[in-house]
């Protein structure tokens, strides 16, 4: 399936390169890189610490295993590649982002000199470019130097905050805490501005760099074209979710602390001190050059959001999807198929119909966190509401499929089991009354 | 318009198929006229796997458990017919609106227009009557008695067990009992450490005669233990009409018409009884024409027929119908034991209750273990949050068992239905009048109370106690009692309405009396005497 942007300008003035050694390419960005590149019709050489899975099989990719610290595995990946697109990096501030990063640099200009492979497209960070630069910021900023002091023909690209379908993005972390938490952290004042990226565009991008040789000795600026803030960025993400989501600001140096004793503490830390310093200093983002010598042309964020997130609900459609998914995770903490959310908007059309929703309805579904609570006060409350019809209807659903049999046919193993399951659930009841209650004369009082 | 057959048997059901074998067996023409409906949608689509592989494995399991309108997930209260479940909701389909009948808040009227009629969503307990309680319906137990080992022998009947024999009858040809399942062996280990106290007491607990086969028979398998009678009619080891009407069928004197709608009969004055159907699928008016008129369309349907072509508007007809009260509980020995998947899901054990020690007035429970429906139902009656009950529910689903307390009904004038014109045209409407009697309802709680102290002496506790509205057992009968007194719609011993030539009634409208038993399988027997009067009635003229 081709990508969100394949073409970019038809002038192509380099012929297609023989083979294309991609470092980092398990990453979030390189498995975007290599399956577009391969789309292309490229031959694609896989440089890389893991094994790639086995659905990456492809006739004209070749995976080696290497590490950017092995200046031998470097030399043997850059023989016989054409060009090299640098994604390999660390990016949380570990102790050896200096080896990997900068000496990682050198290691990979003196490979590619000594294997004569001369193009090389080198993948950074807008964060190279602030002022107070966390670990990363100023490794990166380092490599970009080290490239460009070298007579290879390198052309690097500064990335804004990139999105796209993969996991391990800064972006997938904030999808996951505002799909789990009622109140979502900001490090900083949220006004740090972003230009969001579909990961799509920088794999096109990539390709039109190895294309043009304009680009050849340049720094681009690779942004989205709508200009956000971080804050605006997290509303959009909660809306397209179809969530309501409060933000509690962490002012910069409480945040600074907590992420120096993150790193400290864990071995992968949520959130570094790099993150943080990146997400409050804006940078100039001027796409222009890019578009002008690649013909750069990104996609919009709400289609790019879209695509990423697989659908977007019609205004109907969004409060039932909202509520599908609330229920789902309350009832089984797992989240919910596109079929099933289908199946249950169909049900709740058929048997329910179009009733204006009760208070505690509309308040779950904009927080889906209170749903438990809401559900042990409506239990008591009204036994007959909608909300409590709406939970009986998902519960069917759930029951009458394979995927969830198991989790409605277990037994407990024995008599001491199932006493023991009773009075915990007997427990979480009465706690879970209690705040209903209180939340539920709160919600009916306000509206 | 078609040629004059021996015999038009109106209505599939349990008592039109016997009633029409007998005269096909015996040699006579039958004509059999139904609406006739079928399930083509569901059935087909259940595996033949135990409930739980079947929910493990098969990825379209939501068609049939919930349906493709969701008409398996009943959010709105008990109603008659909540049990049943998308596959087998083709037999109430098209109810009410065929029917025309209007009933009061409080009574649950229900009707079949389905091939095989109610019983093929029937529980298959299959009781004879004691000799009192034939005769109390207005029947002679030495006629009646030989036609249930007939039926039992052509349907399959296995044999109850324990201290419920003394108090079921007597039937021969009787297939081996079926297994009962781990909750139902500890209920009755219970009961006979305590069978003396029980029998004091005039309560006999053991296993019922079931419609279920455990061994092959023509063609049908003996019972799988896979519980899914709630979902499929697999290899046919559950008795349903449509089993007979299946044999039935390739009889060259034997011919099935549907859909047809009956709506009245003339006795003509050559001999002949004209029956006027209404075509559903062309929507004109048929007619058929035979020597003889049987009718089986159900208690209340057969009673329309007879009103509208009696042209008896306004007119009370008293009827009696079986109350029922749902006692879930939990069976404690069962909690956290290792549970058996091989079990059937019909009724396990039935308890029987003699509570003026002359046999006269039984009171009857069966318990079910609650094994092959899912779990959401029951969440409606819990009012803890969802999550927390859907555990309970599941930690305490092997030991739950529900009893089912059937009591007595007679006819009687606070309880009636009428034949109503509609304003506007020729139609015409069926209006149940209910009043529920005070001495009645509470000499059944007095039983039930006893009933469930004794429950509880079997290792059940109860969780509650569900009265669903008047109406739902779907035990109607008496609206043309069955009695010697010369008195207008009635039915004679013979089964010939009182005041016809050559109409006679073989469903519940002609029984007198419901004891607190199903009638389905007194139904059949009775049918089948019938069909063997008038077989012998047509060999005579």
């Amino acid at each position: 399936m081709p990508g969100p942007h394949d073409c970019f300008s038809q002038d192509v003035s380099r012929q297609s390169p023989s083979l294309v050694l991609v470092t980092g390419a398990t990453g979030f960005i390189g498995c975007d890189v290599v399956s577009h590149l391969l789309r292309r019709g490229w031959r694609v050489r896989a440089f890389t610490r893991r094994p790639l899975p086995s659905t990456a099989d492809h006739d004209r990719l070749d995976v080696v295993r290497g590490d950017m610290r092995d200046a031998g595995s470097l030399e043997a990946a850059t023989k016989g590649a054409s060009v090299v697109v640098h994604l390999a990096a660390v990016k949380r501030d570990e102790p050896d982002s200096d080896d990997v990063n900068v000496l990682g640099a050198r290691r990979l200009v003196a490979a590619c000199l000594a294997s004569g492979c001369q193009r090389v497209i080198n993948i950074s960070t807008q964060s190279a470019k602030i002022a107070r630069k966390g670990t990363y910021g100023r490794t990166k900023a380092q490599a970009d130097e080290v490239f460009h002091a070298s007579p290879l023909d390198v052309t690097t690209l500064l990335l804004s905050l990139v999105y796209g379908e993969g996991s391990g993005s800064v972006f997938t972390t904030m999808l996951k805490s505002i799909r789990a938490l009622p109140v979502v952290p900001v490090f900083g004042d949220g006004k740090w501005i972003s230009a969001p990226l579909h990961v799509g565009d920088v794999s096109s991008a990539i390709a039109a760099c190895i294309e043009h040789d304009k680009t050849v000795g340049k720094l681009y600026d690779l942004g989205g074209p709508n200009l956000v803030t971080f804050d605006q960025l997290i509303d959009r993400l909660a809306a397209t979710l179809g969530l309501h989501r409060y933000k509690v600001h962490i002012p910069l140096p409480i945040a600074l602390g907590l992420a120096h004793l993150m790193t400290a503490v864990l071995r992968r830390p949520p959130i570094t001190v790099s993150n943080i310093l990146g997400s409050n200093q804006n940078t100039a983002i001027d796409i222009e050059p890019a578009r002008r010598d690649f013909g750069f042309d990104p996609i919009d964020l709400s289609r790019g959001l879209s695509l990423v997130l697989g659908w977007r609900p019609s205004a109907g459609e969004n409060d039932l999807t909202a509520e599908a998914l609330a229920m789902a995770q309350y009832l089984m903490g797992a989240p919910l198929s596109r079929e099933l959310i289908d199946r249950y908007a169909d049900a709740s059309h058929t048997l329910l119909g179009m009733h204006s929703p009760k208070p505690e309805l509309v308040f779950v579904r904009r927080h889906p966190w209170a749903l438990p609570f809401m559900d042990a006060a409506v239990g008591l409350m009204r036994p007959e509401s909608l909300l409590r019809k709406k939970l009986l209807l998902m519960t069917a659903i759930l029951e009458a499929t394979p995927n969830h049999a198991e989790y409605f046919l277990k037994q407990p193993a024995s008599p001491f089991e199932a006493l023991r399951v009773c009075a915990s659930q007997a427990a979480r009841t009465i706690v879970k009354a209690v705040i209903g209650l209180l939340l539920y004369i709160l919600v009916r009082r306000r509206i | 318009m078609s040629q004059v057959s021996d015999v038009i048997v109106v209505g599939s059901g349990a008592s039109g198929v016997h009633a029409a074998t007998a005269l096909v067996e015996g040699g006579a023409s039958v004509t059999m006229l139904d609406v006739g409906h079928e399930d083509k949608e569901y059935l087909s689509l259940v595996p033949d796997l135990p409930f739980s592989r079947m929910r493990r494995e098969d990825p379209a399991q939501h068609r049939y458990l919930l349906g493709d309108r969701f008409e398996g997930i009943p959010l709105s209260p008990l109603a008659a017919g909540a049990q049943i479940t998308p596959p087998h909701q083709y037999v109430v389909r098209q109810f009410p609106e065929l029917a025309a009948i209007v009933a009061p808040a409080g009574f649950a009227a229900l009707e079949s227009f389905a091939l095989g009629g109610l019983a093929q969503t029937w529980g298959a307990v299959c009781f004879p009557f004691l000799d009192s309680e034939i005769v109390r319906s207005g029947l002679d137990p030495r006629t009646l008695t030989p036609h249930y080992s007939e039926v039992a022998r052509r349907i399959g009947v296995s044999a109850g067990t324990g201290d419920i024999l003394r108090l079921a009858g007597q039937v021969k040809g009787l297939q081996p009992p079926l297994d009962v399942d781990d909750c139902a062996a500890r209920v009755l280990h219970s009961y006979r450490g305590r069978r003396e106290g029980f029998q004091r007491a005039g309560i006999g607990v053991g296993q019922p005669f079931m419609a279920v086969l455990t061994e092959p028979l023509d063609g049908r398998r003996a019972h799988a233990y896979h519980a899914m009678e709630f979902w499929s009619d697999a290899g046919g080891s559950v008795y349903r009409p449509c089993l007979t009407l299946r044999r039935l069928d390739g009889r060259p004197s034997f011919s099935y018409q549907r859909p047809y709608l009956v709506r009245r009969f003339r006795e003509e004055p050559d001999g002949v009884v004209s029956v006027y159907a209404r075509a559903l699928d062309t929507d004109r008016e048929v007619t058929f024409q035979a020597r003889v008129l049987v009718l089986a369309a159900g208690a209340f349907g057969t009673t329309r027929i007879v009103l509208r072509s009696l042209g008896l508007y306004d007119l009370k007809v008293p009827f009696a119908c079986n109350a029922h009260t749902y006692v879930p509980c939990i069976c404690y020995r069962m909690i956290g034991a290792p549970v058996s998947e091989r079990a059937h899901g019909l009724a396990q054990l039935t308890m029987i209750y003699d509570p003026t020690g002359d046999q006269q007035h039984l009171v009857q429970g069966q318990m079910y273990s609650y094994r092959s429906l899912l779990l959401f139902r029951l969440l409606k009656e819990s009012r803890f949050p969802v999550r927390e009950s859907i555990r309970f529910v599941r930690g305490l689903a092997s030991s739950l068992v529900i009893w089912v307390i059937q009591h007595e009904d007679t006819s009687s004038s606070d309880q009636f239905c009428r034949l109503c014109r509609s304003d506007d045209s020729d139609a015409d409407y069926l209006e149940i009048s209910y009043v529920p009697r005070e001495e009645a309802e509470r000499r059944r709680r007095m039983n039930e109370r006893l009933m469930i102290r004794y429950i509880r002496r079997l290792g059940c506790w109860p969780l509650s106690i569900v009265r669903p509205p008047h109406g739902s057992s779907v035990h109607y009968g008496g609206h043309l009692p069955t009695n010697s007194a010369e008195k207008p719609l009635t039915t004679e011993p013979s089964g010939r309405l009182r005041g016809t030539r050559s109409v006679y009634i073989v469903d519940g409208a002609a029984l007198s009396y419901l004891p607190a038993k199903g009638p389905t399988f007194t139904l059949m027997a009775n049918a089948n005497r019938v069909g063997e009067h008038v077989l012998r009635c047509l060999k005579h003229v």
